[in-house]
């Protein structure tokens, strides 16, 4: 019989999408992951204060839904990291002062946000050089870095709407230097923080008069905020991608939205979607169209602007590209990256023909093509400088 | 695990302190029939992982038996302690040894008794049941046969509200208590038409409801070798099914033509089917994910119906629905707009899509005729990847063998790229019977249903096609 790899979903953390968090990892990662029959799979929990747990107890949402999560987090053994050769999980077995490990073969990482999906928890899985799924530190850092990743896709010119950035210290120092900043971009505008995702701390600003306020919600979240001026004949698309030197999109995706109701956290995942109280469930499900109901010469144009958006950036594993379109100036704007996209995003892969199963099993693969490709770079070699010295 | 640890551990599990609790809930599930439930006790590996897809509901009669079974396990133990220290120790082994036998015949008998004494209570549920029936105006419909019968039942109701002030018996109660009490408490006299559901399961069975009920209408939907553990032979299940004759007249007896064919009915009655009801001429039948269609015809009188219902076998009782509610007086605007109001009903070739997939629940279905409408249809739409799940059928005594095998070769015939099993008493005639057909495509026999169901949804991805026949529930695991 052939050993189970193990593999630790990893999921929780110190960021505002906490909750979203355990829902990707117990529902779009761990369930199938268990469904595969392939893997051991291992829930680690990072609890809103920062504190490491590992439990079978875990993957059972209603541990969560309850509250009974903070009874558990007062009585059970916070866990360790061991990072000598590999990754090894430490916790007290609770029984006469032994210790319980489990040597992790493949991290699954199902955190948003910050302290997660920015490259923070990618670094330690370098250190440990254990093999993860998704994106590396830098493509994790730069994508969930706004200002950052405008910046690396301009560079490759990939068209992206006009915006500007400051920090909260600046908006805190001189609000009228900020606001004279923005007077080169055309109303409407979007004010977002740079670093959050799930559309937290967004505005958008139909008149001068709003800009200050929103400014100032996106200052409460982030210590760097964008500015960017709103796409005229708008069709809001996004595009998941798997892959590493090969990326394999899915389906163009199309929010059921207006343009004026944009697609903020309460419609993503409060509402299943609909705006105004729909019942919808399962957060990014039944608010999208797939594929994109868009002309062929635009949709084709978009799935290659999205391509050409997660080489530049260096994604590998999975990510999702969040894309605008002039559709009278049959224009595609480079929005936003997530490295790491809600749920997966398995609704879309589902409709490309890719089960729930296949997808957490690709990731998983990628994940080894890439570290096993990374064991072939030589990153030590011997030198007399020591001696010299 | 070694195989002789795992078998001590199955033999010790009967000692469990839940173990009365797992009768007590084996004795709900098979209804309180102490027959049942000795045999379930008999082939059960282990009583450990008994309760799987329900919950034992805490009814009075569930609590008292909670209350008797812990209470003669208590006391048993009691004789185990004095016996002990009286130090008479094999008499103590002894009667430790056979504590879970005395509970579970204490439970079989006390319920045999039990049932004995409601019969006899409700002897007079009946008298007034029948009374108040007797002198009601309604026309009343009995549907009866081995399959097809909620579903015939729900579309003639549908169909004929569109008319008619109709009631009928809810869900599949279908026994006579339920029957009864449905008549007492339920009807307000108001009612045009009655339709009641009859679920018939050993001998007499048939006459009994129609003692209760008096019908003036009986419809037959079909005839299989079903509940052969409560009948014995085929035999005396045609001649229970064939006592309708005694108390429906011909003219006002409906026979699906497959069941009129098998208990040799034909020239004796009315008989429906796909071809024709009641003079009209079925053709151009079409069936789809989305619903049904065909067209009816009688001389210059035509019909195009359609309904949300998928699968061709369910043309037969739409078409009756249509003719007999215009027979029963509705014009036939009427009875095409009741066909047109007619839905899937729950877990009978339902089909939900998830994400891009079709997934058509037929997981209620509990008959050959059913399993063999799904799978032509299965074999008849396009899909990318088209799989099949079935426990098999239950109650089919003697001809277990010889249905599942059918059912293998059905399977062949559909030719889905993936086959499901669940690992049960049937599953190997049936995998058999498939191979033995040359099957080419994925075979799986899976061992824990539930979680089976419970992650389908995983494993399926846009142009999948699903089709889920039967469900086991916990009796016949």
């Amino acid at each position: 019989m052939m050993l189970m790899k193990t593999i630790a979903v990893i999921f929780g953390g110190r960021s505002t999408e906490h909750d979203v968090s355990i829902i990707t990892a117990l529902s779009s990662i761990i369930k199938p992951l268990e469904a595969s029959r392939q893997y051991q799979v291992e829930a680690v929990y990072i609890s809103k204060d920062g504190a490491w747990f590992w439990d079978n107890k875990l993957k059972d949402i209603a541990l969560y839904q309850s509250g009974e999560i903070e009874d558990f987090m007062r009585k059970a053994p916070k866990v360790q990291l061991s990072l000598d050769d590999g990754l090894t999980l430490v916790k007290s077995s609770q029984f006469a002062g032994r210790k319980a490990y489990k040597k992790i073969d493949i991290v699954f990482p199902a955190m948003h946000g910050t302290h997660g999906e920015d490259g923070e928890l990618m670094g330690i899985f370098e250190m440990a050089n254990v093999a993860y799924v998704g994106c590396g530190v830098a493509a994790s850092a730069i994508s969930m870095d706004k200002v950052l990743a405008k910046q690396v896709t301009t560079s490759a010119d990939i068209p992206t709407t006009p915006w500007v950035w400051f920090t909260s210290a600046d908006l805190a120092r001189d609000h009228e230097a900020v606001i004279a900043k923005t007077k080169g971009l055309e109303y409407p505008l979007f004010v977002k923080p740079a670093h959050l995702g799930s559309s937290i701390g967004i505005s958008r600003v139909t008149k001068p008069e709003e800009l200050v306020n929103a400014l100032e919600v996106a200052a409460h979240y982030d210590d760097k905020i964008i500015v960017e001026q709103a796409v005229q004949n708008l069709a809001e698309v996004t595009l998941p991608i798997m892959g590493n030197e090969e990326p394999r999109p899915a389906m163009l995706e199309q929010p059921n939205v207006k343009p004026e109701d944009f697609f903020d956290f309460e419609t993503k995942y409060m509402q299943g979607g609909k705006k105004g109280g729909g019942k919808g469930k399962g957060g990014a499900q039944g608010y999208s169209t797939i594929p994109a109901d868009l002309p062929k010469d635009l949709y084709d144009q978009a799935m290659q602007v999205g391509v050409n958006v997660y080489k530049t950036v260096g994604c590998a594993g999975i990510a999702r590209v969040d894309m605008l379109i002039d559709t009278k100036a049959k224009t595609v704007f480079f929005n936003e990256i997530n490295p790491l996209p809600g749920g997966l995003y398995s609704h879309n892969w589902n409709k490309a023909g890719i089960s729930s199963i296949d997808l957490v099993t690709k990731l998983v693969d990628y994940a080894e093509e890439r570290w096993h490709n990374q064991q072939k770079n030589t990153v030590t070699f011997s030198t007399n400088y020591l001696k010299q010295f | 695990m070694s195989a002789k640890k795992a078998e001590l551990k199955n033999y010790l599990s009967i000692y469990l302190p839940t173990v009365p609790y797992v009768f007590v809930y084996m004795l709900q599930q098979v209804e309180n029939n102490a027959d049942e439930f000795l045999k379930w006790v008999n082939r059960l590996p282990n009583y450990q992982r008994v309760i799987k897809r329900k919950k034992l509901v805490l009814t009075k009669k569930a609590l008292v038996l909670l209350v008797l079974a812990y209470g003669m396990a208590a006391l048993i133990l009691a004789g185990v302690v004095l016996l002990f220290a009286k130090g008479l120790y094999p008499y103590a082994v002894g009667l430790f040894v056979v504590q879970p036998a005395v509970v579970i015949l204490f439970l079989a008998y006390l319920n045999k008794l039990g049932v004995k004494l409601i019969a006899f209570k409700r002897r007079k549920d009946y008298a007034v049941a029948s009374a108040k029936l007797m002198a009601h105006k309604a026309t009343k419909i009995v549907v009866l046969g081995s399959y097809g019968k909620t579903t015939a039942k729900e579309l003639l109701s549908t169909v004929l509200a569109e008319g008619k002030i109709v009631a009928s018996t809810p869900g599949n109660k279908n026994v006579p208590i339920s029957h009864a009490r449905w008549i007492i408490n339920k009807l307000t006299g108001e009612e045009e038409v009655l339709i009641f559901e009859l679920g018939e399961g050993e001998p007499g069975d048939i006459k009994r409801f129609c003692e209760l009920l008096h019908p003036d209408i009986a419809v037959l939907t079909g005839y299989a070798p079903n509940h052969l553990d409560g009948y014995g032979t085929v035999e005396a299940l045609k001649a229970d099914l064939s006592s309708i004759q005694d108390f429906v007249k011909p003219e006002n007896l409906y026979v699906a033509e497959q069941a009129a064919e098998a208990l040799d009915f034909k020239d004796k009655v009315q008989v429906f089917g796909t071809k024709s009801s009641d003079g009209w001429v079925i053709k151009n039948i079409e069936v789809a994910i989305t619903g049904t269609s065909f067209d009816m015809n009688k001389g210059s009188a035509k019909a195009h119906l359609h309904s949300s219902l998928i699968g061709e076998h369910n043309v037969a009782p739409l078409a009756l629905s249509f003719t007999l509610g215009q027979k029963l007086g509705l014009s036939q605007k009427e009875a095409e707009a009741g066909i047109a109001k007619t839905l899937p009903f729950d877990h009978r070739m339902q089909a939900r899509e998830i994400n891009g997939a079709w997934l058509i629940d037929d997981t209620y279905n509990g008959n050959l005729e059913g399993i063999r409408a799904g799978l032509e249809l299965l074999h008849s739409v396009t899909a990318t990847r088209k799989m099949y799940v079935t426990p098999g059928l239950v109650e089919q005594g003697t001809e277990t063998e010889k249905v599942h095998t059918e059912i293998g070769h059905l399977i062949a015939k559909s030719n889905p790229d993936v086959v499901v099993f669940m690992h049960n008493s049937v599953s190997h005639i049936m995998k058999a019977a498939l191979e033995a057909k040359g099957f080419k495509g994925i075979i799986r026999v899976e061992s824990d249903p539930l979680a089976f169901y419970t992650n389908i949804q995983y494993e399926l991805a846009g142009g999948d096609m699903v089709l889920m026949q039967n469900d086991w529930t916990d009796n016949y695991a």
